[in-house]
């Protein structure tokens, strides 16, 4: 977007940038006002969560539970949550599916929205009506789990990533992406005898670096985030990732043993410190990401929105 | 030659959509089955349309999981829905592009963040031991019951979807808002039209073709509300007012052993849904609406 | 040490030759209401086979006796265990089981000392995949319907839908090993009571191994020892409002309440309000038909109205309440006798002890002035703690007699503990 507000404005009333006038005070005031709101609504309760894992286990029982200004600093809860057990193992699990899964994805996503970008080609009006239509309806809980069991995935880690793995809406803002790639290079490096999987790989992936960052954001986060799948499909706990350990511990309270942990019962800090800990380290890698790939959520979102 | 390449290309990714999309449709034929997990298909008994009789006979479970899933659903478009908008609005109107840009980002976290982390944040937050409830406690004041009542469960869902998702559903609108032309507010305001003339006149009636498109899809999607935000917080509340479409599908299910109802509570949610999008885009056509698509 | 010429092992060769595949369930409490469901199968009636035998175990000497559907009892662990079998039981190939726990999954056997040295005793490798109470519906449910049942797998009563339909296809059919005499062969299951076999026929054919614990499941209502004491609070009640009062002292507005949830069990056995059933002139009663029913509940709601139970009470799981037991959020916890052994797994300090407050008759004595004047300085604090002591358990009331409470304490124990 190409910012057309920033022009040098003479100072003098009433002023005016695109025909529009400026907003007056009250209108900034109210405005500041929900912003301000809004923002602190989303900041405040991870301020919270972060300095409660951080606290000392004698603020944290002291204060029964939350606490938002630490008066010192203990890393403890995050010790005990590395030491080995379940959390660090279903860490490993949630990070193994995230990436092995998105790279599956952007794989299986972009070659397929390349191959429906070929207008003309063979089977890809069909094929793309077989993406469109899918988008209108979703098969259910119930036979989504009888196609993995009859595939034979229930406990296997693929069963976090295979169904999953190719969202038509993706396809769709790829594709959509592909098309609007200008004629005049494919078809030149046509003529100099570039193979489809030449054109797609040299021409078509560079070019998309945009597009495939947000959405690779969206099949990382889909990943990293899902926890009913596993639910359903993986009776061994020793599989499970992430977000179910977090529902298990800190949603459904569950108390997280020594056991859990590998550590001796006695030294545990607080359970809420533990969950808090739990919480961070689940939502870190998020927003670790995040930064880098936001510029791009517009255009992105855009592409999608306009189905060619 | 080249066909073929192309067909190759598109063949890993094609193959998952017709194995988890259409080939799972088939997992339908179970709502006409008695169907038991341990005969498998092969072997359940086919019972034809006994199962459907769920939605006449005036059950209770699930007459209660379709009145819950229709209130969600209106609240949600009511309230949730035009919240982005005014936002949108309000993102729009702000002269600095650094200021905007930073409640952006903090406005779009949210939404990437999953259920559990949302319902954990809002456990931790408003629960009868929480940080607010703390607080009150704390000055002397009286504590208020949020998390597990079931008289604010509404109010409790609607906020949640409204925190992780309102500021994520402004990125539509602020494109569209961006690509409203110029010239129009130019001319506007050559004729002497103030900020708000301008908004009702020229914003709005630009965004309408966006805001119709996102409610058919609203409408298309308004037999499904949140199943994994539901599905945490079930135990809490019970299911008299959290047991939806989609919960009551897995509870009765996969849960409760009914494989064959609940599979025809689904499909009969499934198809609705798909005939609630045609009509509402045949509706939005004969208003001389874009729509979703048009055929 | 003798060892008794006792060959206790069921092989695969035996199993196998009773039925299809292999599988076996072992049943949560003495019986509970089988789901008839929509899968067929043909109503179990005991009367179609004859139940196992009891023959009690003779090979050690037990402290307490049990009668009336309590089970035998030790009073510690034996100092010098008896070697019961003649080598490991185990016939060297694997078993895997399905079973829920109340307490967190332990880890895996490969991170686990324990683990490994009782698969060396048994002979096998004996790997047990152990489920959250709260999760085990979800799992059992999957498995079926995913044909992952293991070897042996926990039965819920009243809790598996189409039971009969699923056990005569996938679990193996025990009759003729087990049925009358047959069970002297296995002198261990021979100790089981022959009442208890009861939930595990169905359509005439034993499936399983019952896992008598009702009088364990009985719900009481534990009590902080060291709390009290701290505070000079003797865990005694003598009467419904002496209870009232103490809860109210154990509140604060610092976040401190009484109890983790409306203890209803104990406020029923207050008002001598049975277990589950009983019968009357020939008919069953359910026990929300006693008189005292009504009055229980109401108790129980102005516990919640006086702000006396923690707000969150009807939002968490049960080891939710525990871990606030622990941190002292809560001082009174209402759970099963079973639950006592998993505070083992949370963080307790040295001082932790657990005392068992029995329910008083509501009117026997005392009143809520005497308990909040006079109470802390009149009385001295117990003697001496030790170690989650249960000294006052012994005056159970009538309705907590388990031979009428294990239907339902059974079932129960499901959700609960």
């Amino acid at each position: 977007m190409i910012d057309t507000r920033r022009r040098a404005q003479p100072r003098g009333k009433p002023q005016v940038i695109d025909g529009v006038a400026l907003p007056g005070p009250v209108e900034r005031v109210v405005k500041g006002i929900i912003l301000t709101v809004a923002c602190a609504l989303v900041i405040l309760p991870f301020v919270g969560i972060i300095s409660t894992s951080l606290a000392t286990p004698e603020q944290v029982t002291q204060a029964g539970g939350f606490v938002f200004l630490p008066t010192g600093i203990d890393l403890g809860a995050y010790r005990m949550i590395f030491a080995g057990g379940v959390v660090t193992q279903a860490l490993w699990i949630s990070v193994l599916v995230t990436s092995v899964g998105t790279a599956i994805s952007l794989a299986l996503t972009t070659t397929l929205g390349w191959a429906l970008s070929r207008r003309g080609a063979f089977g890809v009006r069909a094929m793309l009506l077989l993406v469109l239509v899918s988008l209108l309806f979703n098969p259910g809980i119930i036979p989504s789990y009888l196609v993995v069991q009859q595939l034979g995935l229930l406990d296997s880690l693929w069963a976090l990533i295979i169904p999953t793995s190719v969202s038509a809406f993706n396809v769709v803002v790829v594709r959509a992406f592909f098309v609007r790639l200008p004629h005049e290079i494919i078809d030149s490096a046509r003529i100099d005898g570039a193979s489809e999987w030449q054109l797609f790989t040299r021409i078509g992936l560079p070019l998309s670096k945009p597009v495939l960052a947000v959405v690779g954001l969206f099949y990382g986060v889909g990943y990293w985030n899902a926890f009913f799948n596993a639910l359903l499909y993986m009776s061994d706990a020793s599989k499970w990732p992430l977000q179910l350990v977090l529902r298990t511990f800190v949603v459904d309270g569950t108390q997280l043993g020594g056991q859990d942990l590998g550590i001796d019962a006695g030294a545990l800090p607080p359970q809420t410190s533990l969950q808090m800990a739990i919480l961070v380290v689940s939502v870190v890698p998020v927003l670790l990401v995040y930064p880098f790939l936001q510029r791009h959520f517009a255009q992105g979102m855009l592409t999608g929105a306009v189905k060619g | 030659m080249r066909d073929r390449a192309i067909l190759l290309l598109a063949l890993p990714g094609i193959a998952v959509i017709i194995v988890f999309q259409y080939l799972a449709l088939g997992g339908n034929v179970i709502a006409f089955q008695d169907y038991q997990p341990y005969l498998g298909m092969g072997r359940s008994l086919w019972v034809g349309l006994e199962n459907f009789a769920i939605l006449f006979s005036g059950d209770p479970a699930f007459l209660g999981a379709l009145r819950n899933t229709l209130v969600i659903t209106l609240l949600q478009t009511v309230l949730v829905f035009p919240a982005p908008i005014v936002l949108a609005l309000i993102l729009h109107s702000l002269v600095s592009n650094r200021v905007r840009q930073l409640v952006q980002s903090v406005l779009y976290l949210p939404h990437f963040l999953s259920w559990v982390i949302v319902v954990a944040v809002f456990q931790q937050v408003l629960g009868g031991a929480g940080l607010l409830n703390n607080f009150l406690r704390a000055r002397g004041w009286e504590a208020v019951g949020i998390i597990g009542n079931s008289d604010v469960f509404y109010a409790l869902i609607t906020s949640q979807v409204m925190w992780k998702d309102t500021g994520w559903a402004t990125i539509l609108f602020l494109a569209v808002l961006a690509g409203i032309d110029k010239s129009l507010y130019e001319a506007s305001a050559v004729d002497g039209a103030s900020r708000w003339r301008q908004t009702w006149h020229i914003t709005l009636p630009g965004m309408r073709p966006i805001i119709i498109m996102l409610l058919i899809l609203k409408l298309g999607d308004s037999l499904s509300v949140g199943f994994e935000q539901l599905i945490l917080q079930q135990q809490a509340v019970g299911l008299g007012v959290s047991e939806v479409l989609d919960t009551y599908v897995y509870n009765q299910g996969v849960i409760g052993g009914y494989w064959g109802v609940a599979a025809a509570v689904g499909l009969v949610k499934g198809v609705l849904g798909l005939v609630l999008v045609l009509v509402a885009n045949r509706v939005a056509h004969a208003f001389g609406e874009e729509g979703v698509y048009r055929a | 040490m003798n060892m008794l010429p006792i060959d206790p092992r069921i092989t695969r060769r035996n199993l196998l030759r009773g039925g299809l595949g292999l599988g076996a369930f072992a049943v949560l409490g003495l019986a509970g209401c089988s789901n008839e469901g929509r899968g067929g199968g043909a109503l179990a009636t005991s009367a179609s086979v004859a139940l196992p035998t009891y023959i009690p175990f003779e090979g050690i000497a037990v402290d307490l006796k049990g009668a009336d559907g309590v089970s035998d009892t030790m009073l510690a662990y034996p100092a010098n265990p008896k070697t019961l079998t003649d080598g490991p039981p185990g016939d060297g190939q694997d078993i895997r089981a399905l079973a829920m726990t109340n307490t967190s999954i332990p880890p895996s056997a490969d991170r686990n000392e324990f683990w490994q040295a009782l698969n060396e005793r048994l002979g096998c490798s004996y790997a047990v995949s152990q489920v959250l109470a709260g999760d085990f519906t979800d799992r059992f449910q999957t498995a079926v319907a995913g044909d992952q049942l293991p070897d042996l797998f926990t039965i819920l009563p009243g809790q598996v839908p189409g039971l009969p339909g699923l056990l005569a296809e996938r679990a193996t059919d025990l009759t003729d090993l087990l049925s009358g005499d047959a069970v002297a062969k296995y002198p261990f299951l021979a100790n089981i009571p022959t009442e208890s076999w009861k939930s595990t026929v169905h359509g005439g054919k034993i499936y399983g191994i019952p896992i008598p614990r009702g009088p364990v499941s009985s719900r009481v209502t534990y009590a902080r020892q060291d709390l009290l004491d701290a505070q000079g609070i003797p865990a005694e009640v003598s009467s419904l409002d002496d209870f009232h009062a103490l809860c109210k002292e154990l509140t604060s507005s610092s976040g401190r309440w009484a109890l983790g949830q409306v203890p209803r069990e104990y406020l029923r056995q207050m008002y001598e309000v049975p277990n589950g059933w009983t019968e009357a002139g020939g008919k069953l009663v359910s026990a929300n038909e006693h008189e005292g029913q009504e009055a229980a509940l109401e108790e129980g709601r102005r516990l919640v109205a006086d702000g006396l139970v923690h707000p969150d009470a009807f939002s968490v799981e049960q080891p939710q309440r525990k871990t606030w037991l622990v941190n002292g959020t809560i001082t009174l916890l209402d759970d099963t006798f079973s639950a006592w052994s998993d505070f083992s797994n949370f963080p307790i300090s040295d001082e932790f002890r657990l005392a068992v407050v029995p329910p008083p008759g509501r009117r026997t004595s005392g009143s809520p002035a005497r308990r909040t004047t006079s109470r802390r300085s009149a009385r001295s604090p117990p003697t001496g703690p030790r170690p989650c002591s249960g000294s006052s358990t012994t005056s159970q009331p009538p309705s907590a007699a388990p031979s009428t409470s294990s239907r339902t304490t059974a079932s129960r124990a499901s959700t609960t503990s």
